[in-house]
């Protein structure tokens, strides 16, 4: 019986667990964890540098959502002339944060000891490895949206804040209409796209993120891109259009846009131009009242009638928001904002009627999705919610909680032996 | 004797000279300890006393403050100084500069207000540095506005990384220009320059208030409030083509411009008005305007004499109504907006607010260099804020002595104070005289120590009547970081010092600490950091949560301040080791190396253990830090973690420490290793708290331009320098000692 | 299998490995074509037709016209059908006095209405069936068959204008093309268009050409009054809008101000200097006076162009709480008058 239980106990040593898993151990090293702490700092620090190039968004698929990146050494540095031209790779996210996973579960597994002195340390530990894994976790399935409400109207979608997509809406009937929409990444120049769904193919001619565009009094005056669009606002208004570069700052306004032609075997609808407006398309009465039809532009076939339009991609909801009231105010003199609040409505598909209030720190939650106070504009028109499906949004909390415990365990620990020392010393 | 042994008489004197800067005021700072708590005195009745002048509140930048702070950093705006400046050179406190440009411009204008000390901004004022000194006078200015004005226009055309220093340099000066003209006019309308064909046409060149004729201000107001009134009584003269309507048009454009030249709002809330918004001079005749200016283009005029002339039909009671649904029903609607003010001022303000007349009489009797009656119209305007907005004055004492008091800069000549008595204590160690010995050693240790927690407490002062004036926790802006991160530091040296007396720690933290606050004071000159010159700002909407501001801010910042102490710990240590290697060979025989190599192992196992200490505090602040600010913004806007550069910033100090002490466990650095990688914790501590401010996200800007960017670079230059230092030291001086045999 | 200590190890960390592997790899955003069906949204207009093979569509529209059409023949395109939704208040005399003035009818009234309409059944819709043939023209007179479908809420006008011989061709043509349409108003309100063409006839010598707005309906012309207009709103303001031409100068500027301030009963004016009625105008770059006069319940806006031998007064009178609203647009079709002469 001795003997027996004395085996069992053994087989929880930390040597007894190195026989058992002789494989783990080289993953275990602490100069293993060294080096890839080391890696991470490198890779933190560089992608930080990238965002003021690419963004954060950028930055952040780059090297945080991949296996590896490429850096080059920023021409404004100095010395950048001749540095510039060595590609770097750079060990990325995924690759790092798998390896550090790994290293942290080998060690559990070899080296740690379950005594009371050490548990805080693999609390802690445990922790991280919670962290870890709930941040990757996060990255791959958290999706972020905003929703745009104007005052005393309401909303059932929710909108990307980056990716266009060409919609086409039918809405012959009174009761419903249909949407087909296309991802912009189909929209690929030169192809051609077979809709179901829509009684015609659509021929990219071309496509891009940004574009400035100009009215021109005739159709010879308009850009090589624009040249051959024939129908629609882009053809009526006189469109003519140059891309420009994808702005990346976080107050960019980045006007999407789409030349396409429609056909039908060998019936052709024509060219046509589509720009979406970063605010939704509702806004472009404002910029001018030729460009007001670029929300709809409509076409005709087979006794219904559709609508063409370019816009960040959107998801409807089964539930709509009404916005019925909304306070901001600023410090007197100044131009720091106090307060943030949206009045709200939230009606249920069911009928029910829900009132809500949302600001800032406090988020309305509904359905699996959080909308969080983003923005306001100053006249108080319009409001923005930030829209966060997050189902791992728990991971980090519990996280928090170990690491927590295990922090004050361990420190508590070593206060007191401190503090015996010191009065052992003193006695 | 005894007593002298006991105390012996130069580290007593440092001591003394600690205290005396800790609690009495001394060079310009005026205000002692005492002055928390002693009443406020008697204003003097022999000669113009500023003292209770400089406690009339106004708000500014969102907050009511005492005149004291808007003269203390409005300066800090136009000189960089907190102090002013006479026409002579010589030091005047900032209050008299200030009472001299609200109530007397022409002599304000001599006074030497503006620091210029850029080479090529002077030369556009036909002026040389080393010839003309740096400091000039409004005055000396007048003759080249024009030319400041149009190089500014060009220099702010350039994008921010294509500005060089003249462009920061002159748009600087421009933007102190406009605020010095728009202090002088605070209290004083401009009124439109002579000659101008508008005010001959309409007969107007009398209203205008003229010293020679009229008694004060309050005679133009009157005049405005009679014109108005007419046209109240009889609204049919409200049309396109009357004289009397075009006169009324012009005045209330130009009291609604005079507000525009307004720096701070003077006169408190009305009675009744539960917004309880303080008021510029203007505003208080004419209302605020509703939208900018310029959108009076967009007016149409007809609609708009129409409009206005019903509505000042109106009685009283429902012009109100009527006019409060026009503010928030016509948003976007200029000539309803507009019609709607003038109507308000035409009807519903009547009289002169009272606090305008006492302003008035203020400038005379400072004009007429009249005691008493500067006095009484301090203490009636002091009244009568106190009775319209009772809740807001609270605190206006308080922040005005405090303002006097200057915790932070007493702390930061103390500081040095502290770190020449720990210097001191060691250079008793390796000589022998009567005056220096090594008894002295420990006395100058022990002032330190001690001084060490009497500065803290001033320090410590300092941060909680800033929280106390704000109603915040201690850490809001860049500014409070660094103090906090001093005091912070300077904390955790005290306590270090406690239990491991070797001078080391007391010292190192006074370093911190005096480089913390002379930090803190450079921001607050940065003037895109600190454009109105407060310090004590309001925060915005989605940082405004008190509880994460003092949970996550302040554990962060405590973990910025304990990586820098055991950087800096770790800058001693290849101090001492440079010194050791350099003096101390196998032939060395003087007291010094003696003395170095005899506490060798001791030294280092003590502050490899301080520093391994440290750092795990470090390590759990930071971390907690980090983590809670995650949660912070998981509740603000659903994302834990979103990769932003302040964010990766403080992630990398995480990391960081972790790396030092994983490598303190495996053994993998020793001693010497472990102070490198504290010193390396410096270089990423600094890129966390000012690299990332520099940067401009997807702006393709690296901050080079940042006024900030030249000393942070100097400073990670110098962290490198030592850990070379520390690696290279040893193989040199060998390769020295080979090719130098000893003559001994 | 049993599980010990060790295999739960084994299993919990190969586990872990696969499932952060597997979450990697998943994370494809959709790449694919999505077809849904939404509440309706739109507030415009819907109506939709099936084109009959022979028709061809006129891309180019202008204003609230939905939709323009032609038919391809041999010689071209030739004739003109329409899709016009109207405002309800419409009437159906109205509709066919816009047509008839440019076919040269005389104003119809109720009773001569019914020589030209009938209602005429189309699938499941009634139509109001107007046609109207041009006066004085032996052969092949130009012809405007008109359908008008009225529903709740809303009015649509299909005009087809043609010569008499295409649209006899084109009859059943139309019809189908009728039968196919689906109109429903949008939530916007419209206002009434004006008619296809634009200049009446029978005008003096000279005559300028200018754009009126769409919703102000065209009144009778004559030799001196050259274009007649009115606009009424619900409250039952209304306005006459007209331009008239004399040879001469008719009494000068100060006689012809004073004219018009007494039919407003204002006070008339000592002298032309410093009269705050008067400002200096242009008119398609000529020297023209404009004149804005408000008294409490009348308006007159006005502009004065005298010409080298004759005089043009461009006048809207009427109510003041409409003639505000309708300034804007007066101004406007003031500088769109062209004389056609440089």
């Amino acid at each position: 019986m001795n003997n027996q239980s004395k085996k069992k106990k053994s087989a929880y040593t930390v040597g007894a667990r190195r026989k058992a898993f002789p494989w783990m151990v080289p993953f275990a090293s602490v100069r293993l964890t060294l080096t890839l702490l080391s890696l991470s700092m490198i890779l933190i620090f560089v992608a930080t540098l990238e965002q003021v190039r690419i963004g954060i968004r950028g930055a952040q698929a780059e090297y945080f959502e991949s296996f590896y990146g490429i850096w080059y050494y920023p021409e404004q540095f100095w010395g950048g002339s001749f540095l510039s031209v060595v590609p770097l790779p750079i060990p990325g996210g995924y690759l790092l944060g798998g390896l550090l996973i790994i290293n942290l579960i080998a060690a559990f597994v070899t080296r740690f000891q379950w005594s009371g002195k050490k548990i805080g340390i693999q609390i802690i530990h445990l922790g991280i490895i919670l962290l870890l894994i709930g941040q990757m976790t996060t990255q791959a399935i958290q999706v972020e949206s905003r929703m745009q409400i104007n005052k005393g109207e309401s909303s059932d979608y929710i909108e990307r804040f980056h990716g266009v997509e060409l919609a086409f809406t039918d809405v012959t009937d009174a009761n419903r209409s249909k949407v087909v929409s296309i991802p912009e990444e189909l929209l690929k120049p030169g192809s051609t796209l077979r809709v179901p769904g829509f009684p015609f193919k659509v021929r990219v001619k071309a496509f891009g993120p940004n574009c400035s565009f100009d009215f021109k009094e005739s159709a010879a005056q308009r850009s090589k891109i624009t040249m051959d669009v024939n129908r629609g606002i882009g053809a009526s208004a006189n469109l003519s259009l140059s891309p420009r570069e994808e702005d990346y700052s976080n107050d960019a306004a980045n006007f999407g846009y789409l030349v396409f032609q429609l056909v039908n075997g060998s019936e052709e609808l024509g060219t046509w131009l589509a720009v979406a407006h970063p605010a939704g398309n509702d806004r472009w009465k404002f910029v001018h009242t030729k460009l007001e039809g670029m929300a709809f532009q409509p076409l005709r076939h087979e006794g219904r009638l559709w609508g063409v339009e370019l816009r960040s991609i959107r998801e409807y909801l089964p539930y709509s928001i009404e916005l019925l009231k909304i306070e901001n105010e600023f410090y007197q003199g100044t131009d720091i904002p106090h307060n943030f609040e949206s009045h709200v409505n939230l009606n249920l598909e069911s009928g029910q009627k829900r009132k809500a209030l949302v600001y800032m720190n406090t988020p309305l939650r509904h359905g699996g999705k959080t909308f969080y106070q983003y923005q306001m504009n100053k006249a108080a028109d319009y409001t923005v919610f930030q829209v966060i499906r997050n189902p791992s949004w728990l991971v980090p909390y519990i996280a928090c909680i170990l690491l927590s415990v295990g922090l004050l365990w361990q420190f508590s620990f070593h206060l007191i032996n401190f503090l015996r020392k010191q009065s052992k010393v003193s006695a | 004797m005894k007593f002298l042994k006991r105390y012996p008489l130069i580290p007593s004197a440092f001591f003394a000279v600690g205290l005396y800067l800790a609690i009495l005021p001394f060079g310009t700072t005026k205000a002692s300890l005492l002055d928390f708590v002693k009443p406020e005195p008697a204003p003097n009745s022999e000669i113009i006393d500023l003292e209770a002048f400089s406690r009339i509140p106004v708000l500014r930048g969102g907050r009511v403050k005492p005149l004291d702070s808007v003269a203390r950093n409005t300066l800090l705006v136009l000189r960089n100084k907190r102090t002013a400046l006479d026409q002579n050179g010589t030091k005047i406190p900032a209050i008299s500069w200030l009472a001299n440009v609200l109530l007397n411009p022409e002599e304000a204008d001599k006074l030497k207000t503006f620091v210029i000390d850029h080479d090529q901004v002077l030369g556009l004022l036909n002026r040389k540095l080393v010839r003309d000194g740096k400091y000039y006078s409004y005055n000396d200015l007048k003759p080249f506005l024009e030319e400041i004005d149009k190089s500014a226009r060009d220099s702010g055309k350039l994008e921010r990384e294509k500005q060089d220093s003249f462009d920061q340099n002159i748009i600087d000066l421009y933007r102190s220009v406009l605020l010095y003209r728009k202090l002088k006019h605070t209290l004083s309308p401009p009124a439109p320059p002579p000659g101008t064909k508008m005010t001959e046409d309409l007969d107007l060149v009398t209203f205008f208030f003229d010293s020679a004729r009229d008694k004060d201000r309050t005679d133009e107001y009157s005049r405005f409030r009679s014109i108005t009134d007419a046209i109240s009584q009889d609204p049919s003269t409200i049309r396109i083509g009357s004289d009397a309507f075009a006169k009324v048009v012009f005045l209330l454009d130009h009291y609604s411009r005079s507000n525009l030249w307004s720096e701070f709002f003077p006169v408190p809330p009305e009675l009744g008005d539960r917004k309880k918004r303080w008021r510029k001079v203007g505003e208080s005749l004419v209302g605020e305007e509703p939208l900018d200016s310029e959108q009076k283009r967009n007016l149409d005029p007809t609609q708009f004499a129409s409009l206005l002339q019903d509505l000042v039909r109106t009685e009283r009671k429902p012009l109100l109504e009527k006019v409060n649904f026009i503010l928030t029903k016509e948003k976007l609607n200029p000539t309803a907006l507009f019609a709607a003010q003038y109507a308000e001022a035409i009807k519903l303000r009547t009289g002169i607010d009272p606090i305008l007349s006492l302003y008035e009489k203020l400038r005379q009797a400072y004009v007429a260099n009249d005691p008493t009656g500067f006095n009484e119209a301090v203490s009636l305007i002091r009244e009568l804020c106190e009775k319209r907005a009772p809740d807001q004055v609270t605190k206006i004492g308080f922040e005005k002595t405090f303002n006097e008091y200057e915790p932070f800069y007493r702390s930061s000549v103390a500081y040095i104070i502290i770190f020449l008595s720990s210097c001191l204590s060691w250079f008793c160690l390796t000589i022998n005289t009567p005056k220096f010995n090594a008894q002295h050693s420990k006395s100058f240790k022990n002032v330190a120590y001690h001084l060490t927690l009497i500065i803290l407490i001033a320090h410590t002062f300092g941060l909680l009547g800033r929280m106390y004036i704000e109603g915040r926790p201690p850490v809001t802006n860049l500014y409070s970081s660094a103090l906090f991160i001093g005091w912070g530091a300077v904390l955790l040296c005290w306590f270090t010092e406690k239990y491991v007396r070797l001078g080391i720690a007391s010292s190192m933290g006074a370093m911190v600490g005096f480089g913390s606050l002379v930090i803190a004071h450079n921001l607050s000159l940065d003037s895109s950091l600190n454009p109105t010159g407060d310090t004590m700002e309001m925060m915005r909407a989605v940082l405004d949560s008190n509880f994460w501001l003092a949970t996550h801010v302040v554990t962060v910042t405590i973990g910025y301040s304990t990586t820098f102490l055991a950087g800096f710990l770790g800058l001693a240590y290849i101090f001492y080791y440079f010194i050791h290697q350099v003096l101390v060979s196998d032939k060395s025989d003087n007291k010094l190396s003696t003395l170095l190599s005899s506490s060798r192992k001791q030294l280092e196992k003590t502050l490899g253990s301080m520093i391994f200490g440290i750092t795990c505090f470090s390590l759990f602040f930071s971390l907690v830090g980090t983590v809670l600010g995650g949660i912070w913004a998981d509740q603000s806007w659903g994302r834990f973690w979103g990769w932003d550069a302040k964010e990766n910033g403080a992630l990398l100090i995480v990391i960081w420490n972790a790396i030092i002490l994983h490598a303190r466990w495996a053994g993998i650095a020793k001693i010497r290793g472990i102070a490198c990688l504290a010193i390396f914790g410096n270089v990423v501590t600094a890129w966390s708290w000012f690299g990332t401010n520099m940067l401009g996200v997807g702006l393709h800007s690296y901050g080079f331009m940042d006024k900030a960017f030249n000393p942070l670079m100097s400073f990670i230059v110098s962290q490198m320098v030592f850990i070379c230092v520390a690696y290279m030291v040893t193989p040199i001086c060998l390769l020295f000692r080979k090719k130098q045999p000893s003559l001994k | 299998m049993y599980f010990n200590s060790q295999n739960i190890f084994k299993i919990g960390a190969s586990n872990l490995l696969f499932f952060s592997l597997l979450c990697l790899t998943s994370c494809t955003e959709e790449t694919e074509i999505q077809t849904y069906y939404i509440p309706p949204e739109y507030e415009g207009p819907v109506v939709a037709w099936k084109l009959p093979p022979n028709w061809g569509e006129n891309p180019e529209l202008s204003g609230p016209m939905a939709g323009s059409f032609h038919v391809k023949t041999n010689s071209g395109p030739q004739g003109r059908i329409g899709v016009m939704p109207f405002r309800e208040a419409v009437s159906t005399l109205s509709i066919t006095n816009m047509f008839g003035m440019e076919l040269g009818y005389e104003k119809f009234k109720e009773d001569t209405l019914s020589q030209v309409l009938t209602t005429k059944k189309v699938g499941q819709k009634k139509f109001e069936w107007i046609h109207l043939t041009e006066r004085d023209s032996p052969s092949d007179p130009k012809t405007a068959l008109l359908a008008v479908l009225r529903q709740k809420d809303e009015t649509w006008l299909f005009p087809f204008v043609a010569n008499a011989a295409l649209i006899d061709q084109e009859m059943n043509s139309f019809i189908s093309f009728l039968d196919s349409t689906t109109v429903r108003a949008g939530k916007k309100v419209i206002r009434a268009p004006r008619p296809i063409s634009a200049a009446p006839i029978d005008k003096p010598t000279g005559a300028p050409t200018w754009d009126a707005p769409d919703h102000w309906i065209t009144g009778k012309a004559s030799s001196v009054r050259i274009a007649s207009y009115t606009v009424s709103d619900e409250d039952g303001n209304e306005l006459d809008f007209s331009i008239t031409s004399f040879p001469g100068d008719v009494g000068g500027l100060q006689s012809n101000v004073n004219r018009w301030l007494t039919q407003i009963e204002l006070p008339k004016i000592e002298s032309l200097e410093s009269t705050p009625y008067l400002t200096s105008y242009s008119i398609d770059e000529k020297d023209a006076h404009l004149f804005l006069a408000e008294n409490t319940e009348k308006t007159i806006y006005g502009a004065l162009l005298f010409g080298k031998s004759r005089s043009w007064f461009f006048k809207i009178m009427g109510d003041t709480s409409l003639a505000k609203v309708e300034k804007e647009n007066f101004l406007n079709l003031l500088t769109t008058v062209c004389f056609h002469d440089h």
